[in-house]
């Protein structure tokens, strides 16, 4: 991590409540932060800022969080970079999907700001 | 004619009688011969006899002349000479004397009176004594001289042979006749001889000639001769043969007949030539074709040729026929009167010396009946087989219902497991950003600022709210799927609702910008409907035309005809992707934007518009197109769907 930039966290969420909240969260955090509303606008924002962190909804318009991760990982330039995947689904077929396209976190919905802010420090120390 | 022939011809054709023909020629031949010669002999003899008595009596007469010459004594010789010329045969005896003065003269001319005769002339005596024959005249001259001490004259003496002659003639005739007799009493003896052979080898000819009626006699071979008795046996053999040969044929005849009937009895027999023409057809041929004997032959035997098969199956028949081969098949034919006779054929090639058929022998077993059932037991199976096809049709039918149905029911399953699914997370989207903002506001209070606050205090009332109305149209829905809603129905203006219900989103759309029209086509009638479901279909409607146009105006309208009441709502809105269009009547369903999430909605209101519409025997569709906008519309009945959008 270079200590002389704050890292990029791009949020992709298409509540715009619950993009909110977790901005709030990330901000509060110390890092930058880049929004998309849904699962296209966050591949090519993705490509456009490299963030450090992503953390991506399943549930949204077009490309779902899924499909963004597993195109996104099969790239070079991404493989490096965190993942966190939320859902409001929950189930267990969700959190192991979410092993299976790559994510380094899967977190269910709702979920504490408390315990985001701490996986993204944990992710990105 | 040839020699051959002629020979034929003449010679007579039964043997004994050949026999006779040359035994009598051969006969006629030596019988004359032998008595000619034996005749020759005889009459040699007699001559040489009578020839050596008239020289020996001339002799005698010679040696008693001698005195009468010498002493001339006349009378003495006359008489001696008369004497002498009573010898039978003489007929001039003369005593001459040296000179060949005659002394004494004596004539016999009749034969039994000699004569003296005295008429002088001289005769001239030869040098030595001679013998002068004249056969012409059967006439014998014998000179004898009359030696005493020396030789004194002549005694000439005419002698004639003609009984001499008479006499070999008489041999002759009596040697011809012993000839004759010798020859008859021979040609009996050999007949007698040959009787028995020539009858026996007579019989055989006959026997031989009439064998075909004698079968199994047996003819006498009781014979010397060798030949005729190897004849008689080789005959008697020849016979046996012939008649052994004979029972076999009339066995093997009788077999054959018996056969014959047999195969009469059962099949219809027919026989061609070559070329294929009828040379014999049996009762049954006539019977089963109807055709009558002699229409039958002689003609081509495609008399009953039925057109059923191709050329091709005839030029195999007659090629497997032809090459002697035996045809076996089953072929159709037409009788006189058209009827259809099947029949199983086998057709037969008989071969001459040189291996080449000359005639065909057809056997052939009616099978029409055999046929027909064939026929109906194919029909049978062919309407068996269309059943059984039926039937299989009428199974993958049934299995592609049942098929259809299970799908229908396992998607049905997946929309439930779905469906609690997606209410799952329509239910966690507004609770976690409650959540979040109450955790937010509980750990960070002392650092925010009381805007933030209150702004995040807002959200959480605004997502409690949409949780509530979620919870809502969920329990509705429940209900009105279980059938346990409240239906509060009443004589209502739908006219008057829809005013009202334009009324009060007015305000709203013009917060937005947009203007709400109403076009009402309406006589103010009243129709019986439950208000409150009408007002929140109404409401629905309404609502979403506000949350998707972001500019112009929405038209409400209605439209009536003698049977049916048409209401629709019109937006100049973002529409909606026509592979989206069949989905969004079902459930937690908008069209993924992310624009439309900015709008909250609990995103079951058009299918409880849908339940509404269908409760009143109606229907709900919508016409879009994306980016120009959307047309809703519910028909209800006595109320006529229009175009509403063109």
């Amino acid at each position: 991590m270079n200590g002389s930039r704050k890292p990029i966290v791009l949020i992709c969420e298409d509540e715009l409540h619950i993009r909110e909240s977790i901005r709030y969260v990330v901000e509060k955090a110390g890092f930058n932060c880049a929004q998309a509303g849904n699962g296209n606008e966050a591949y090519e924002k993705a490509h456009a800022i490299n963030p450090d962190l992503i953390i991506l909804d399943v549930g949204m318009p077009g490309m779902t969080g899924f499909e963004v991760c597993e195109r996104l990982r099969s790239e070079p330039a991404f493989t490096a970079t965190k993942i966190i995947v939320l859902s409001a689904f929950g189930q267990a077929v969700d959190e192991q999907k979410a092993r299976e396209v790559g994510a380094d976190r899967f977190i269910v919905k709702p979920f504490s700001p408390r315990i985001l802010m701490e996986t993204l420090s944990e992710l990105l120390s | 004619m040839t020699r051959q022939q002629l020979l034929q011809r003449l010679l007579p054709r039964r043997l004994d009688r050949q026999v006779i023909l040359f035994a009598t020629l051969l006969l006629c031949l030596i019988v004359p011969i032998s008595a000619l010669y034996e005749a020759r002999e005889s009459a040699e003899r007699v001559v040489n006899s009578a020839t050596l008595q008239a020289r020996a009596l001339a002799e005698n007469i010679a040696v008693t002349s001698i005195s009468h010459i010498v002493t001339l004594d006349f009378s003495s010789s006359e008489q001696l000479l008369l004497r002498a010329a009573r010898f039978p045969g003489v007929i001039e005896i003369q005593v001459v004397d040296l000179d060949g003065k005659i002394i004494t003269d004596v004539i016999n001319k009749t034969g039994d009176k000699p004569q003296l005769r005295y008429e002088l002339m001289e005769l001239q005596p030869p040098i030595k004594p001679m013998l002068q024959s004249i056969e012409t005249l059967g006439l014998l001259t014998i000179w004898e001289p009359v030696i005493g001490a020396s030789l004194v004259g002549w005694v000439r003496l005419t002698y004639s042979l003609a009984e001499a002659e008479t006499i070999a003639q008489q041999y002759l005739y009596d040697y011809l006749f012993d000839g004759a007799i010798m020859a008859f009493m021979l040609m009996m003896l050999i007949l007698l001889v040959m009787r028995r052979p020539l009858r026996l080898l007579r019989e055989a000819a006959t026997f031989a000639t009439e064998l075909k009626n004698k079968s199994g006699m047996q003819i006498s071979i009781d014979s010397r001769a060798i030949e005729i008795e190897q004849r008689g046996l080789a005959l008697n053999e020849a016979a046996t043969h012939l008649f052994e040969q004979e029972r076999t044929i009339k066995r093997v005849l009788k077999a054959l007949n018996t056969q014959k009937l047999a195969l009469d009895e059962h099949s219809i027999v027919s026989i061609t030539d070559v070329d294929g023409n009828i040379t014999y057809a049996n009762q049954k041929f006539i019977d089963a074709t109807g055709f009558s004997s002699e229409e039958l032959l002689g003609k081509k035997h495609n008399i009953v040729k039925s057109g059923l098969h191709p050329g091709a199956f005839f030029r195999e028949l007659w090629n497997t026929i032809a090459a002697g081969k035996v045809w076996h098949g089953e072929m159709l034919n037409r009788c006189k009167d058209g009827r259809a006779l099947w029949v199983n054929t086998t057709v037969v090639p008989f071969m001459d010396e040189s291996g080449k058929p000359y005639e065909y022998v057809a056997i052939r077993t009616d099978i029409t009946g055999q046929k027909q059932i064939e026929r109906e037991l194919e029909e049978k199976a062919a309407t068996l087989k269309q059943m059984s096809d039926h039937l299989e049709e009428l199974v993958k039918q049934r299995t592609a219902e049942l098929e259809a149905a299970n799908s229908q029911l396992l998607q049905l399953n997946r929309i439930k497991s779905d469906f609690v699914s997606v209410v799952s997370h329509e239910l966690r989207t507004p609770l976690t950003s409650i959540k979040s903002f109450a955790e937010i506001l509980k750990d960070d209070v002392e650092t925010l600022d009381i805007n933030t606050q209150r702004r995040f205090l807002s959200i959480i009332n605004d997502e409690s709210d949409r949780l509530g109305r979620l919870i809502n149209d969920l329990l509705d829905l429940q209900k009105m799927d279980a059938g346990k809603t409240v239906w509060k129905e009443g004589p209502i203006n739908l006219a008057e609702v829809l005013r009202k219900s334009v009324e009060l989103f007015t305000p709203l759309y013009r917060g937005k910008g947009l203007l709400l029209e109403l076009s009402l086509e309406w006589d103010e009638s009243l129709i019986v409907l439950d208000v409150d479901r009408i007002r929140q279909l109404i409401a629905n409607l309404l609502s979403n035309a506000l949350k998707f146009t972001e500019r112009g105006s929405v038209v409400v309208a209605m439209i009536t005809t003698a049977a049916e009441i048409t209401v629709s709502v019109t937006d100049r809105g973002i529409g909606i992707p026509p592979d989206e269009i069949d989905k969004i009547f079902e459930g937690f369903h908008q069209v993924d934007s992310s624009e439309t999430r900015k709008i909250g909605g609990s995103g079951l209101g058009l299918t409880i518009c849908k339940e509404i519409v269908e409760h009143y025997g109606g229907r709900i569709g919508v016409v879009s197109r994306l980016g120009e906008g959307s047309c809703f519309s519910f028909v209800l009945p006595l109320i006529k769907p229009q175009e509403c959008f063109s």
